[in-house]
């Protein structure tokens, strides 16, 4: 057993002990504690290297807990099997405890503003970024963020102001996220992707008054957007920036900006840093606060859980407006020291050379990405052989895609993950897991958070291995939505925030989800997942493509519709297909009605528009009725 | 103790009011003693009064403390803020907030 002993400079104690405590060597702590001044203020004794503590080391606990009352004497860090010596012996009720994962030292408590500091100061000469043209180390991205943060200033941005940032990813985009953070301003993160009145009324939820702009998809140099824009989101003419990539920050180096700007704001690592809008597919976008705590601290933690490492260099096409990449992309990069590559654009063939001349080894993707590489012409499994860890994200791989991915990407391991903007991430894969895993579950949590399933009818924890709604806490949940009223803020009175997706935890302890709750179906009392149904219908010979929707019954309360699409030439038959389901399905399962469509409507971003098609399934069968 | 960690809460009641004194930082670190205190107290507060004239921050994890309170409340009853310093009436402000709670 070894003790070291901390002075603080405000007469606190703490003591860190590291080994086993037990009769020979609990009499060291004695003549320790007695030399503390009985008047000190606290006593903290640090147990993050505790690995046993017999009745002889307990009692020697006692003897501090008496000598400094009044919850003066605090021991902390407390790993699950010493803790379990204190409950067996009653002695957790005695002495004031901590456990390892309560214990809120181990998070990262700085704003993004002193991150970037700390960064400066410590690997100030490190490449962080390397785009298409140039390279940039964390010196210089300071000094580029203090060049726009003073010109942002300028205009009139200061702690607390909203300011929408928008634009494909770019150094200079991570630049301005930067240098808001350093105005203490909350940095408002919008898709690029989307026209400019869907732009502008995403600004106009988040209330933003500046806009940072970059490349926009559907700007195309076209003045008339930028003006459209502004006007739906009610910024006033002169408060927009261009960040786009035409502009060089780095001829500006010479000006006193980049190495004088005195930021005064005071930001702190609670404080709201950042807004991200949640993407359901109806209704108006709604803005997620999120604090430098919440994102610093899961960037570090999915940092650990990619394995990444500072000899990593990860080829980025993650958009940074959206969690995940700003969490697994710009903050885990950052906590590992490991090179973020920019490609200029996602077209395959410059993200298959790109990865190839930089032998990078991380890139996380959709299946769709991965499918469209190996299908690339010039494709070859070398070009891609330095990749060893890929996050599928978007959506699920299947059976068959991962056996191509695993065949063309020998060397690579693929995790599959789920998180929400809300809060990311709460689970992943092992790096080394089974197919199976990575296949039908997503992960296990996350350290550090809880997951609770709850009946959607009764609220209550359903038993284990159950589906239900998906509940989640934890240290990276956001504060609330921006000026959304109380009744929609989805975290519950005990502070659980409700996914709105369906799953449960099976027996080893992986998360698998099934389905999203506004999409369950219930038929006389009976859940139906339609992910279910559309699973065994996809397995007909004659699908091309199938929804399953829950449409309204007097009866029933809800009955089982399938729309579908046939493959080429196929004809349905209705009896058939019921014959071919039921060894699937239970009874109730089997839809009551088959749709048959040519094309399903389509939402924005290719995915099928659901709300609208079962808008249509209802209709159809109404005019039927 | 460090000064600047601390929360110091007191509550005083009177009948079904409860009245929350809040005096120094409400923040990751001290705002889980805020929602155990809440939980330990909240039953049957028909009118919960935050005096918060000596908080001088309130952080993200404390904003949700209060939201979570809110909607206890406005199943039992009433809820609002009061005395709230300039500083952190800037934090309700920019942060929403001030529009989902009662802050008089």
């Amino acid at each position: 057993m070894t003790i070291e002993i901390l002075n603080e400079d405000n007469g606190a104690y703490k003591l860190i002990v590291t080994g086993r405590i037990d009769t020979e060597t609990s009499a060291e702590l004695r003549p320790v504690i007695a030399d503390i001044p009985q008047d000190a203020p606290e006593v903290v004794i640090d147990f993050k290297g505790v690995e046993y503590i017999s009745s002889a080391g307990l009692r020697e606990l006692l003897i501090c807990r008496k000598r400094f009352p009044d919850e003066r004497m605090n021991v902390i860090n407390v790993s699950p099997q010493v803790l379990k010596i204190f409950e067996t012996t009653g002695f957790d009720t005695i002495i004031p405890l901590k456990t390892a994962e309560a214990d809120l030292s181990e998070y990262i408590k700085l704003s993004f503003k002193d991150f970037l500091k700390a960064k400066v100061r410590e690997s100030g000469d490190r490449v962080a970024v390397v785009t298409a043209s140039d390279s940039y180390t964390w010196s210089d991205i300071d000094k580029c963020a203090r060049i726009i943060a003073s010109d942002l200033a300028g205009m009139g941005v200061s702690r607390g102001s909203h300011v929408a940032l928008c634009g494909i990813n770019s150094i200079n985009w991570i630049c301005a996220f930067y240098a808001i953070q350093k105005l203490g301003g909350i940095a408002i993160l919008i898709n690029p992707s989307q026209a400019a009145q869907e732009i502008g009324n995403t600004a106009l939820v988040g209330e933003a008054a500046y806009l940072c702009y970059g490349e926009m998809v559907e700007m195309r140099g076209d003045e008339t957007f930028l003006r459209q824009l502004m006007e739906t989101a009610h910024i006033p003419e002169g408060h927009q920036y261009s960040i786009s990539s035409g502009i060089d920050l780095k001829q500006r180096f010479g000006e006193p900006a980049a190495t004088s700007g005195i930021f005064e704001a005071e930001v702190e690592a609670d404080d709201t840093a950042v807004m991200i809008f949640t993407s359901g597919s109806t209704g108006r976008p709604k803005g997620v606060l999120l604090s430098s705590y919440n994102l610093l601290n899961a960037g570090r933690y999915n940092c650990e859980d990619q394995t990444l490492c500072s000899d990593d260099s990860m080829c980025l096409i993650l958009p940074l407006f959206h969690v995940f990449g700003l969490v697994a992309g710009l903050i885990a990069n950052a906590m590992a020291d490991s090179v973020i590559h920019i490609p200029p654009n996602i077209h395959t063939d410059t993200i298959m050379e790109l990865i190839s001349r930089e032998r990078c080894t991380i890139f996380h993707s959709v299946p769709t990405m991965l499918i469209a590489l190996i299908n690339n012409k010039s494709f070859d499994a070398d070009k891609l052989s330095s990749i060893r860890c890929t996050i599928i994200s978007g959506s699920a791989a299947t059976e068959a895609q991962i056996h191509l991915f695993r065949q063309m990407m020998p060397n690579n391991h693929f995790f599959s993950s789920y998180g929400l903007s809300e809060m990311a991430p709460v689970s992943i894969t092992d790096y080394e897991d089974t197919d199976d895993h990575v296949l039908h579950t997503v992960g296990k949590p996350v350290r550090n958070i809880e997951i609770t399933i709850l009946d959607p009818e009764s609220g209550e924890p359903v038993p284990e291995g159950k589906d239900g709604e998906i509940c989640i806490q934890g240290y990276n949940l956001m504060t609330g939505y921006y000026k959304v009223a109380l009744d929609d803020q989805s975290i519950d009175l005990n502070g659980w925030l409700h996914t709105g997706d369906l799953g449960h935890i099976a027996a080893d302890g992986y998360l698998c989800l099934s389905g999203r709750l506004k999409e369950l179906i219930i038929r006389g009392g009976e859940n139906i997942m339609p992910i279910q149904v559309e699973n065994a219908l996809s397995e007909l010979d004659i699908i091309d493509n199938v929804r399953v929707v829950g449409v309204p019954s007097e009866f029933f309360g809800e009955e089982v519709a399938a729309c579908i699409k046939l493959k080429s030439g196929a004809t349905f038959d209705e009896e058939s297909v019921r014959k071919q389901l039921s060894p699937k399905l239970g009874r109730f399962k089997i839809p009551s009605y088959f749709e048959i469509y040519e094309e399903f409507p389509m939402l924005g971003s290719g995915k099928i528009d659901t709300v609208k098609l079962k808008a249509d399934v209802i209709n159809r069968l109404n005019g039927r009725a | 103790m460090g000064g600047n960690k601390m929360l110091n809460i007191s509550m005083d009641t009177n009948g079904s009011e409860l009245i929350v004194n809040l005096e120094g930082r409400l923040d990751t670190s001290t705002s889980p003693q805020l929602e155990n205190d809440l939980k330990a107290n909240i039953d049957g507060v028909s009118e919960l009064i935050f005096d918060i004239k000596d908080l001088q921050y309130i952080s993200s994890a404390g904003l949700r403390v209060l939201l979570s309170a809110q909607k206890i409340m406005n199943k039992q009853g009433t809820m609002v803020i009061r005395n709230s310093t300039e500083e952190v009436k800037e934090i309700f402000d920019v942060t929403g907030f001030s529009d989902i709670l009662t802050i008089e």
